[in-house]
This record gives C-alpha cells, sequence and structure tokens, in this order.
C-alpha cells in the first residue's frame, strides 16, 4: 500500500461522519471535502495525526453560485502526498471558514489574503485585516460591493486605472 | 627650528618690502614670525584639504579596481591618446562633486531643533579637525605648533566629534539619525580608551607627547626601525582603534546604511552632506599622521641618517606623504575586504581584546624598555 | 534608552530590496516586535491569468520575479501541461533543465550580492554581478532577453538552442565553479562574516515547518525539503544530485546552502549538456482548450516552492489561477526571525530570505 492509500484509510476510518468525501484525484494528491464546521477537527488531524507539518496555500475559488476554499498541505520527508482540503461555502453573503493559524502559523497571511480577495470572513484570525489592498481599501468610492474582493469573478476591471488617495495623515 | 622654505620665503619677501618701505626696520623682527606662521598655517591648510580631495579621488578608484569596477574615469583633464588608449582618471570628479553639493539647497527638517542642527554640526563636527591643522608636522621640522601636550591635544579635539554626531543626530528629529547618533557616541567613547592605551607605550618609551620628537626619536633605534617593529601588538590595537574613530568599515556602524538609510548625516543635505563626509576623510587623514607618527618613523627613513633627510628641501615631505597614504591604503584594503561588525561585537572587540591588548603591550613595552632602552632610541 | 520606538523601514529603504514596509519596534538597539506591510506592486496577476487565453499569460508569469523569470514560465507552462495531460519529448525536457539550473545560478548570484551588501562587503555586492552577467549573457544568446525570457511553450520551447551553446555552457560551468570557490574563501574565511552570519536569525527545523519555510531556508534548518528529489519533474530522477542541507538553520546555513546549490547545479547542466538527445520535437502542438478539472503543480524555484493551482473549466482561459510564492511564505517568517534580535540583524536576516516583491504582491 502506498503512503497516500494509507493516508486515505486512516482518513476514512478516524474521520468518517466528519468529512464529506476522500479520494485520490491525480499522483500524490488526496483530496478531502467537508464542511467549514468541521474543518478545524480536520486539518488538526491531518496536522498531528497524519503527520503534516506545512501548510502551502489557501486558495478560494468562486463558482459564481458558491465559494471553494481549498487548502494545500505537505509533509517534507520524501513522501511527495499534498492533501488537499476543499471547503464548500454556500452562502456567498455570509462565508466564513474557521481560522487555522493555531495548527499552522503560515496560514496567517494566506488567510488575511483571502478575506481580502474574497470577502470569505475568517473566524478567530488574530489580525484579520487588509493584506495587498490597502488597509482603507472599504472607504473608497466602489461602483459595486463586488469591487470590495477584486479576486471575486463579479468584479471587472474599472475603466480608467485607479488612482490611490491616500487618506489625510493618520498619526501613527 | 632650522632654516627652510618657509623662513626663506619670507625672508625674501621681507627684503621686497624694505627695498620698497625703507625705514621699516624695526618691524621686521615680528612681522618675520607671523608672516612665517601664516605662510605654515597656509600651507598646512592646502596641504590637508588637497590632500582630502585626492584621498577621496584615490579611495574610489582604488575601491572601484579592487570591485572589477573603474571608478571615476570622465571628469579629468585631457592627457592626450597614446598606448592606444584615452588617459584619463577622473581626477577632477570630486571637484565636480563639491560644486554639485554646493549648488544644491540646504534642506533643515521643519521639525528639526534649528540651533543645535546649525550650530551642534559646524562647531563640533566640522569646526575642530580644522583646528587640529596646527599640530600637524608637515615635514621633518615644519610645525606651526608644537605644544608640550602635542597628540594629546589632537586626541582631546577629536572626542569633540562625537558630541557633534549626537546632537546633529538628536536634532534632526528622525529615528535613524537618532540611532546612528547613539551609536557613534557609544562607538567613538569606548575606542578612545584603545586608541590612547596604544600610544601610551610610545609615550612612556619617548617621554613625550610631541609627533616631531617622537618621529625623530625613531632615528636612533637600531638602524633607525620605526616603532612599529618593536611594538606590533600597540599598532595593531591602534588601527583597529583607528579605523573605529574614523566610522570606517568593519567599524562603519554609525552609518550602516542597509538598516539606518544614512545613519546620523541621514537629514544632511547639500554642502552639510559633503562637509559631513569630507570631515570623515579628514579625520582619517589626521589619524593617519599621527599614526606615521607614532608607529613609521614620521619624515624620517630606516638606514638613512636623519641629517642627510633633513638637508635636502622638501624630501622630509615628500616621505611623510608617501608614508600617510600607503598608511591610508590599508584602510581602503580592509574596506574592500570585510563586513562591517554588529554594534554590541563592536563593543565586545572594543572592550574585551583591545583593552587587554593595549596593556599587554604597555607591560611587554616596559619589560623590554627596561631590559635594553637602546631599542627604543633611548641612549643611557 | 529604555523607550519603545517605532521604526518604519520602508517603503523605499535599503533593508528591503523591492517595495515593502517592516515597522519595528525597538527597544534601544533590540527589536521588541514587528509588522510587515505589502502590496505596493499589488497587479492582480492572478486575475490577469484569469482573465486572457491560457497561452498569452505566460510573458506575464515571466514578470512575477524578474530575478528568476524562467522558472516562474516554467512552472506555469508545466501546470498546464500537466493539466492537459500532456509529455513533452526527452530533448525539451532536458533543455528545460538547462535552462533552469542556469536561472537558478542567475538567481542565487544576486542573491550572494544582496547578502553581501547588506552585510557591508561592498565588494562581493559588485562582484557576482559580473558572473551572473554571464550566465545571462548565455540565456540571453539563447532566448533574446537578459530577464524576460519567454522562452517556454507549452508542448516544448520556443526554439532551438543556437549553435555552439552547448560548448559555452559547459565553459561557463566550469568558469562559475572556479568563482565559487573564491566567493567561499573571501566570505567563510572572514571572521567578521562569521560573526554576523552564525547564530543569526535561527529558525528550528519546527518553527522552519510551521511557519511555512520552504527552499534554501527549510533546507538551511534540517529538512530535506527539495522538490526535485520528493516529486521529481522533467528528467531531474535521470540526472545525479544532492540536495544540500544544514541543521544550523541561520544565516550561515543558508549562505552555505545557496552557495553549494550553485555547483550542484553547474554539476547538473554538465551531465544535462553530456545526455542531451541529438534530436526530438521540441515544440509540440498544444490543445486550444483546458480540459474540465484542477491540478495543483509545484516545482523547486531558485526561492524555494512554486506552485500553480490551475483549474480549467473547457475553456481557452482558466477558471482560475493561484499562485503559490515561496518569498511569501518566506517573507511572512522573517517578522518571527527578526522579534527578539537587534536592529543590525536585520539586514542579514531579510536578505537571507532572498526575497522579490515581484512574487509575493503579485
Amino acid at each position: 500500500m502506498t503512503p497516500i492509500e494509507e493516508h486515505r484509510k486512516q482518513i476514512q476510518e478516524k474521520l468518517s461522519g466528519k468529512i464529506d468525501d476522500v479520494q485520490i484525484i491525480a499522483d500524490s494528491r488526496l483530496e478531502i471535502k467537508t464542511s467549514s464546521d468541521n474543518l478545524f477537527e480536520v486539518m488538526t488531524f491531518v496536522a498531528q495525526d497524519l503527520e503534516f507539518p506545512s501548510l502551502e496555500a489557501i486558495s478560494g475559488v468562486d463558482w459564481e453560485t458558491h465559494f471553494d476554499v481549498v487548502y494545500h498541505i505537505d509533509r517534507w520527508d520524501g513522501d511527495s502526498t499534498v492533501i488537499q482540503v476543499r471547503v464548500k461555502l454556500d452562502d456567498r453573503d455570509k462565508s466564513q471558514v474557521p481560522s487555522i493559524t493555531s495548527i499552522w502559523a503560515s496560514a496567517n497571511w494566506h488567510e488575511r489574503e483571502l478575506y481580502d480577495m474574497f470577502g470569505i470572513h475568517v473566524s478567530g484570525h488574530p489580525n484579520l485585516k487588509r493584506l495587498l489592498l490597502p488597509e482603507d481599501w472599504d472607504d473608497y468610492e466602489h461602483k459595486h460591493i463586488s469591487e470590495l474582493y477584486p479576486m471575486r469573478r463579479a468584479y471587472t476591471l474599472p475603466e480608467k486605472p485607479f488612482s490611490y488617495k491616500p487618506q489625510p495623515n493618520k498619526e501613527v | 627650528m632650522g632654516y627652510g622654505i618657509y623662513e626663506g620665503f619670507a625672508d625674501w619677501l621681507l627684503g621686497l618690502i624694505s627695498d620698497i618701505l625703507p625705514g621699516q626696520v624695526e618691524f621686521q623682527d615680528s612681522l618675520r614670525l607671523t608672516l612665517i606662521d601664516s605662510l605654515e598655517m597656509t600651507s598646512i591648510l592646502v596641504f590637508l584639504i588637497v590632500n582630502t580631495i585626492l584621498l577621496i579621488w584615490f579611495e574610489r578608484k582604488l575601491v572601484g579596481r579592487m570591485m572589477n569596477r573603474r571608478g571615476p574615469v570622465f571628469i579629468d583633464f585631457n592627457y592626450g591618446h597614446f598606448f592606444g588608449r584615452t588617459w584619463k582618471f577622473g581626477l577632477l570628479q570630486n571637484i565636480a562633486e563639491f560644486l554639485k553639493f554646493f549648488s544644491k539647497e540646504d534642506i533643515v527638517p521643519e521639525k528639526a531643533d534649528k540651533f543645535p542642527f546649525n550650530i551642534g554640526f559646524f562647531a563640533f563636527v566640522v569646526a575642530p579637525p580644522f583646528m587640529l591643522g596646527a599640530l600637524l608636522p608637515l615635514g621633518a621640522t615644519q610645525v606651526i605648533a608644537d605644544p608640550a601636550v602635542g597628540f594629546l591635544l589632537i586626541f582631546a579635539l577629536f572626542s569633540l566629534y562625537p558630541v557633534g554626531v549626537l546632537i546633529t543626530g538628536w536634532s534632526s528629529n528622525n529615528k535613524y539619525s537618532v540611532l546612528g547618533g547613539f551609536r557613534s557616541a557609544a562607538q567613538m567613547i569606548s575606542y578612545e580608551i584603545p586608541l590612547i592605551l596604544s600610544v601610551g607605550a610610545v609615550v612612556i618609551v619617548t617621554n613625550s607627547f610631541s609627533l616631531v620628537d617622537i618621529a625623530y626619536q625613531q632615528t636612533y633605534t637600531p638602524a633607525g626601525l620605526p616603532f612599529m617593529i618593536f611594538m606590533p601588538i600597540g599598532f595593531v590595537v591602534f588601527m583597529v582603534s583607528l579605523a573605529a574613530e574614523t566610522e570606517r568599515i568593519p567599524f562603519d556602524i554609525p552609518e550602516a546604511e542597509a538598516e539606518l538609510v544614512m545613519g546620523w548625516r541621514t537629514e544632511l543635505t547639500g554642502f552639510r552632506y559633503m562637509m559631513s563626509m569630507a570631515t570623515e576623510y579628514f579625520i582619517l587623514l589626521i589619524g593617519a599622521f599621527i599614526g606615521v607618527s607614532l608607529f613609521w618613523g614620521g619624515a624620517y627613513l630606516p638606514f638613512i641618517p636623519a641629517s642627510t633627510i633633513e638637508s635636502i628641501p622638501l624630501l622630509s615631505t615628500a616621505i611623510l606623504v608617501v608614508k600617510i597614504w600607503a598608511f591610508i591604503f590599508i584602510f581602503i584594503w580592509v574596506r574592500a575586504a570585510l563586513p562591517r561588525v554588529r554594534i554590541d561585537q563592536l563593543l565586545d572587540i572594543g572592550w574585551k581584546r583591545l583593552i587587554p591588548l593595549a596593556f599587554v603591550n604597555i607591560f611587554l613595552i616596559i619589560v623590554m624598555f627596561l631590559m635594553n632602552p637602546a631599542l627604543f632610541g633611548v641612549v643611557s | 534608552m529604555s523607550e519603545q520606538m517605532y521604526i518604519h523601514m520602508g517603503p523605499q529603504h535599503p533593508v528591503n530590496h523591492g517595495l515593502w514596509t517592516l515597522k519595528v519596534k525597538t527597544e534601544g538597539e533590540q527589536v521588541v516586535g514587528s509588522e510587515i506591510l505589502i502590496g505596493y506592486i499589488f497587479r492582480m496577476i492572478e486575475k490577469m491569468a484569469e482573465s486572457r487565453p491560457y497561452d498569452t499569460f505566460q510573458p506575464l508569469a515571466d514578470r512575477l520575479c524578474y530575478v528568476s523569470a524562467m522558472s516562474w514560465e516554467g512552472t506555469y507552462i508545466m501546470a498546464i501541461e500537466k493539466l492537459l495531460g500532456m509529455e513533452v519529448s526527452k530533448r525539451a525536457q532536458y533543455m528545460r533543465v538547462i535552462m533552469l539550473e542556469f536561472q537558478r545560478i542567475a538567481s542565487h548570484f544576486t542573491w550572494l550580492s544582496a547578502y553581501a551588501g547588506d552585510l557591508g562587503v561592498l565588494t562581493m555586492l559588485v562582484i557576482p554581478y559580473r558572473e551572473r552577467e554571464y550566465v545571462l549573457d548565455l540565456l540571453e544568446h539563447v532566448t533574446g532577453s537578459r530577464m524576460m525570457y519567454n522562452y517556454f511553450r507549452v508542448g516544448g520551447l520556443k526554439h532551438e538552442f543556437p549553435q555552439g551553446f552547448v560548448n559555452d555552457a559547459r565553459k561557463l560551468t566550469y568558469y562559475l565553479d572556479e568563482r565559487i570557490k573564491e566567493y567561499s574563501a573571501m566570505l567563510e574565511d572572514s571572521k567578521v562574516f562569521m560573526l554576523r552570519s552564525v547564530e543569526v536569525g535561527v529558525l528550528s527545523k519546527e518553527n522552519a515547518l510551521n511557519l511555512g519555510a520552504t527552499g534554501p531556508v527549510l533546507r538551511a534548518s534540517g529538512v530535506q525539503g527539495d522538490i526535485r528529489k520528493i516529486e521529481p519533474y522533467l528528467v531531474y530522477p535521470e540526472l545525479d544530485f544532492e540536495v544540500p542541507v544544514r541543521t544550523g538553520g541561520d544565516c550561515l546555513a543558508r549562505f552555505q546552502i545557496r552557495m553549494e546549490e550553485i555547483r550542484q547545479s553547474t554539476h547538473i547542466i554538465r551531465q544535462a549538456l553530456d545526455n542531451l538527445p541529438p534530436e526530438g520535437e521540441i515544440n509540440q502542438k498544444a490543445p486550444r482548450r483546458l480540459p474540465q478539472g484542477e491540478v495543483y503543480f509545484r516545482t523547486e524555484d531558485p526561492r524555494g516552492e512554486a506552485g500553480y493551482y490551475i483549474i480549467g473549466n473547457d475553456d481557452k482561459i482558466p477558471y482560475r489561477v493561484k499562485i503559490k510564492s515561496p518569498a511569501y511564505s518566506n517573507l511572512c517568517l522573517t517578522s518571527h526571525l527578526i522579534t527578539g534580535g537587534k536592529v543590525a540583524d536585520i539586514p542579514p536576516i531579510i536578505a537571507s530570505a532572498d526575497l522579490c516583491m515581484g512574487e509575493i504582491d503579485r
């Protein structure tokens, strides 16, 4: 049994009920589908019992009807398995995932970026504010609410290049 | 003081005046002395400024070559095209840059403390090194003032420099400047101690503070060898401390550009900045004067009798200049080769390595001196 | 001076090679806290990738990082090929390996000069650029551009190597080997350099993994983390090379790893030049549309693990392109490394992470 199948078996045994689906989608890519309520438990299991020490990336995907948040987690010691955890968020207006910074500290910026680009709220994040866009981006004049979160599909590029107007000097 | 070129020139000038204005003979003795002094002062000032400018050029050119670059090339006289290339050395580059700095706007930061920013900088940073000119021997005998305290006075004026740096850094109301100023003050104060201790051994064996006397005594050592041969530890301590005092790599922590942008001179612009940089080289030049006089035999050479050197006009000055530039070459070489140390490591080196070494040096020299005073040119 | 003070380093400051701000809270010379602000050159490059046909994004992938453009476009192209299920010929694969390894060398030389410059060895700031220029000349000879190559294609490469390339490349690798010895002698034999590098910015193995370190930073902390070995792509399994690993986790370990990697890269290039198949289709036809499906493809960039998460939707425009940048992860953890250290240790620590703002802000 290859390592990836072992991981799959373990996940199926230990996390049944917490996950919707687990399957091998490609060479050394294992996908877990779960919901945002169970995400933290699944992640804790992956990090501690399966010993996947490193979070690679958190990607949001806007499917127009719903959001997907995809986590890529890997282990470095010769095992090429990458676990891909997919969370489906149905409620577009109140989309929310729990923060996993307590499991992997590197999730900090990835979650901020997720919030920044997609407007997906990350509950329990220590410092959830804009990362790549200006911190006062919300105060700008926006034609549409979607412009707040540029990686959403509804966001269209502005006709004129956006000019950055800094706010009057705030005392630092 | 013997009959040198200044006296000759003054006598020629006074002879000219007495030809034009007969009957003024009673003023001539005081007038002659004043004339000699002002000639000396002018010459040392011109000497220092010209050497500073050339020194900056020398460093840029040399470091450029060491870094696989060319350094300044274009701004120079046209020496013509021969041997298959155009000969230009960028000698006028620094003149051009001085002109550029002087034509720039002088900006005093809006929130700076104006009075110390202006006064502190010029009074404590720029002025002291210029005062030192009077104490430097410009050859075997040409020196304006040779007071009994000698180079102690030079070190005393040196120690005004960190005060000015601290005032400038503090008053320019910039965080980098403040940090740089504090670093500079800590560094200079802690490195003055090994600097003075390292020359202590020289003072012990020569019983003098005068640069001229110390240089002259090195002609009495066996074969006229300089003190560097007999006190290598003291020389190394002196060199390291001098590098720290002049804020050069590896000790250029106060203006560590990687973290502090430009250190205490971040807010200096135009001619202020130029003056601050020029002062640094000025101090290096003066340090080289001291080092050459104390450890390299000043204007004298080993194996050649002092009287021979003194008898040929300007030969002693030429020897001194060559030695000074060789001395400065070491600093430039070190600059091209070493990273800078951290402030705590720097203080460690100063307090834990150099000061004990300086004491060891003094102890060794005392033992050697008691066993064989002739080694240090003392005839008993 | 026990008062706490905030120092803003950036957006334009010698310490940050690129536009970002490091907000440092200091107590005298001690750093007690820090915050990193990024986003100054945010270009929404992922959005750009999602709004144009997949093959026209490749020149933009070059612009992700001006120091390792080749590996970014290479990663993108290879990810697309993986999604399309294409297999390129052995010759094209060997050519790609040669290009990628030369890019790694050029990138490490840039890093070396930045690191040495931040420590104050200005000689070593200038001299590695000379060697880098030889490498870039070679790449320019092949691709026609010094920095933004646009040389890879879906299904192979744009064109063949020019005449005489193999000889030039082999000569250059031997020359670089000689140079590396010189650099090691100049820096590692210098006591002051060791003072500034040893035990500075120590990152333990657990922290390195938890904080998401990749590349040389991770390997300096004792983890055998090289995608070329873990999940081989191209013809790396056929080539003999070692992955340098150090356990110190400090700036010196990162320095040594990168120097060793240059040696290994020259070794790889020589093998690849020897084994380069003389014949082979190097530019196959590629389908117009990306199939339904997704791929997470990663390669070993000079900075660490570069990844693309691409979702295709039966269209020529990719539905989603997520770029996983190694410098992004490494910058995030420098904040952890500099806290508790000295202000003067900030430049070597940040330089040793090898940052490139183009790929961090994207």
